[in-house]
């Protein structure tokens, strides 16, 4: 029978990270973007959590991925903020129209 | 000082408490409506932190198992203060009066950061550290600008930033995976670390342990702008007020090479042959990327931007160039020159002074003289000849631009010698001499070709037809700021030692660190 161990969750997490950095590649969407970001910071926290369950037996990896989450919550709401900007001078969050820096 | 009866751990960190205090302080002091003491309070409160680090006897090790408390720490806190100090006089002029609190507040809350930085001896205050160093940046920039390149520079920095910092924790939480812990070095007690478990070869080995290194590497390697996470730097420089780009090329660097020194002295210094190939081509394009993009530039801005890229690169050189003594052939390991980490601190403090020099210059130097921040000059025909009416901010820029150059007699040129020499030196005797040797010919040709579009500025400003409508800003702090740091550039060169001294006894038992827990972990194997 299979039990789930250590590797299945750094698959998942390996899983999740990619799909993270697929997203924030190809979305142009800043919305879309920031998604990808919470993807490669909770891939971190699956990592975590599973090497704190499976490797170490404390609870230092669960007490990083809180911290973790309390930052990402942060970091969005500084990320929105700043779209809210870029959408009051442009009409848009398509970060593609922002053009204007170049040599 | 006679605080014995506080926690340790709030001891260990009094400076960064009060810097953070103040922060805050500022923040309510904004709310309740008197926002013309926002700058005073902020230069107010960093002074009491410079006076709170110097006057803080270093703690033990063991004292606390979070905070990693070593003479790097005491230069660093003093270092990040007095620069500054000089950041907050140059930007000055840059927020809107309604903004003012907001904006001294979140450039200290920066500074605090790069402190806790340096102090972490824990991932989970090591990233938090990191975090709170570039989190303010991404608002400063956009804060009080109505520029749309403002708000397209912030989008930027701020998406990239927090890719790079996804990217590290990503590569923190294998490198957790590996060791079981989440303590960077033995202290407290605590024999588990992270330095302890990198120090046995097979864990070093270990791929995922490696793959957690090279994101780790990669995350900071944004920070401080080094190939090939360099390619957001002329965007994001371009588009912050000028004075606020004199401080992103010294806050993040400087936050940067402090973590890169930790990381790598966790690995007690040693480099497998791959990591040292991959740092040495990190370093190389580094130089040469930042320097062939810079000449290409007509924007004085984007030119400085990439010049930034350069330096690291150069700092790169020193940093592979390591704590020296390691070599087995060194014959003389106390000399300074051969520590490539004193001439990489020597000269990330250096070009924190000249480069926040050369933006104020350009920050000081206006098309049509408004106190906002959005009219400095930014193509070299803006600047064309403005060294007649405004002399001494042309001299103030020609010497900052000089020292960015390497020529004598500025601080700069001492930086680039050190870093050379040390480069040279360090791995003196071994296979990797030869390697080493091609890194400098290839940072001294670098130089030369630097030399080509700093001239050029320079030459715009003294030899161009005087451009119509050129100001300079009225904001006496700016000139304070830009006067200390062209002064600044020149006492170093004169009297190297203040800071090259310190620089050097911050890192100068670096090198016999993994030897001594090696030797306490035998002894303790010994014993049991």
């Amino acid at each position: 029978m299979l039990t789930i161990g250590l590797n299945h969750y750094l698959v998942l997490s390996a899983i999740v990270f990619s799909l993270g950095i697929l997203c924030m590649v190809t979305k142009r969407n800043a919305l879309g973007i920031l998604i990808g970001v919470e993807l490669v910071l909770n891939a971190a926290n699956v990592n975590l959590v599973a090497f704190s369950r499976y490797q170490t037996g404390a609870a230092d990896g669960h007490m990083f991925a809180v911290f973790v989450i309390l930052l990402a919550a942060a970091e969005a709401a500084i990320g929105i903020a700043i779209f809210m900007n870029f959408y009051n001078t442009l009409q848009t969050i398509d970060v593609d129209r922002g053009d204007e820096l170049r040599n | 000082m006679n605080i014995v009866a506080l926690h340790p751990m709030v001891h260990g960190l009094l400076p960064e408490l009060l810097l953070v205090g103040g922060a805050s302080a500022i923040l309510i002091v904004g709310v309740l409506g008197a926002r013309a003491l926002a700058f005073p309070l902020s230069i107010l409160s960093a002074a009491g932190a410079i006076w709170m680090s110097t006057r803080l006897a270093i703690l033990p090790a063991e004292a606390t198992a979070a905070l990693h408390i070593d003479s790097l720490v005491a230069f660093t806190r003093l270092c990040t203060l007095l620069v500054g100090v000089l950041i907050l006089l140059v930007n000055r002029h840059v927020p809107e009066e309604r903004e003012q609190p907001e904006y001294f507040s979140l450039i200290l809350f920066s500074l605090a950061g790069i402190m806790l930085v340096s102090v972490a001896n824990d991932l989970v205050l090591l990233f938090l550290a990191l975090e709170l160093v570039s989190v303010p940046t991404y608002i400063l920039i956009g804060l009080s600008r109505k520029d749309v390149r403002a708000q397209e520079a912030t989008g930027k920095y701020f998406f990239l930033g927090a890719f790079a910092a996804a990217l590290m924790l990503y590569g923190f939480s294998f490198l957790y995976g590996a060791a079981g812990t989440m303590q960077l070095f033995p202290a407290g007690g605590e024999t588990r670390s992270l330095a302890a478990a990198l120090a046995r070869p097979e864990i070093l080995a270990d791929k995922l342990t490696l793959v957690g290194l090279l994101l780790v590497i990669g995350g900071l390697a944004f920070k401080v702008a080094a190939v090939p996470m360099h390619f957001y730097v002329a965007d994001v420089y371009q588009g912050a007020a000028s004075a606020m780009t004199g401080m992103l090329g010294f806050v993040p660097k400087f936050a940067g090479f402090i973590a890169l020194i930790r990381v790598f002295s966790m690995t007690g210094w040693v480099l497998s042959d791959g990591m040292f190939w991959l740092l040495w081509a990190m370093a190389a394009l580094t130089m040469t990327v930042g320097n062939t993009l810079a000449l290409m530039q007509q924007n004085v801005k984007r030119t400085l931007a990439y010049s930034s890229v350069a330096h690291s690169g150069y700092m790169l050189v020193a940093l592979l160039a390591g704590p020296g003594g390691l070599a087995p052939n060194a014959a003389d390991t106390e000399s300074p020159l051969r520590n490539g980490l004193s001439a990489m601190l020597f000269y990330m403090v250096m070009y924190g002074v000249m480069n926040l020099g050369a933006f104020a210059a350009v920050s000081c130097l206006r098309k049509t003289g408004d106190e906002g921040d959005d009219d400095s000059v930014e193509r070299l025909e803006d600047a064309s000849g403005c060294a007649r009416k405004h002399p001494w901010a042309a001299l103030a820029l020609a010497i900052c631009l000089l020292s960015l150059m390497g020529m004598p007699p500025t601080g700069g040129f001492l930086g680039k010698l050190y870093v050379f020499s040390s480069a040279m030196s360090s791995e003196a005797g071994t296979a990797r001499a030869m390697p080493m040797l091609a890194l400098v010919i290839i940072g001294v040709l670098n130089s030369a070709i630097a030399a080509a579009y700093y001239l050029r500025i320079i030459a715009a400003c003294y030899l161009g037809k005087p451009a119509d409508g050129i100001r300079a800003s009225r904001c006496r702090m700016l000139h304070v700021g830009l006067a200390a740091c062209a002064v600044l550039v020149m006492a170093l060169f004169l009297r190297p030692g203040v800071l090259f001294d310190r620089a050097h006894s911050a890192v100068a038992d670096m090198g016999n660190k993994p030897l001594s827990t090696e030797t306490s972990a035998t002894a303790e194997l010994t014993a049991k």
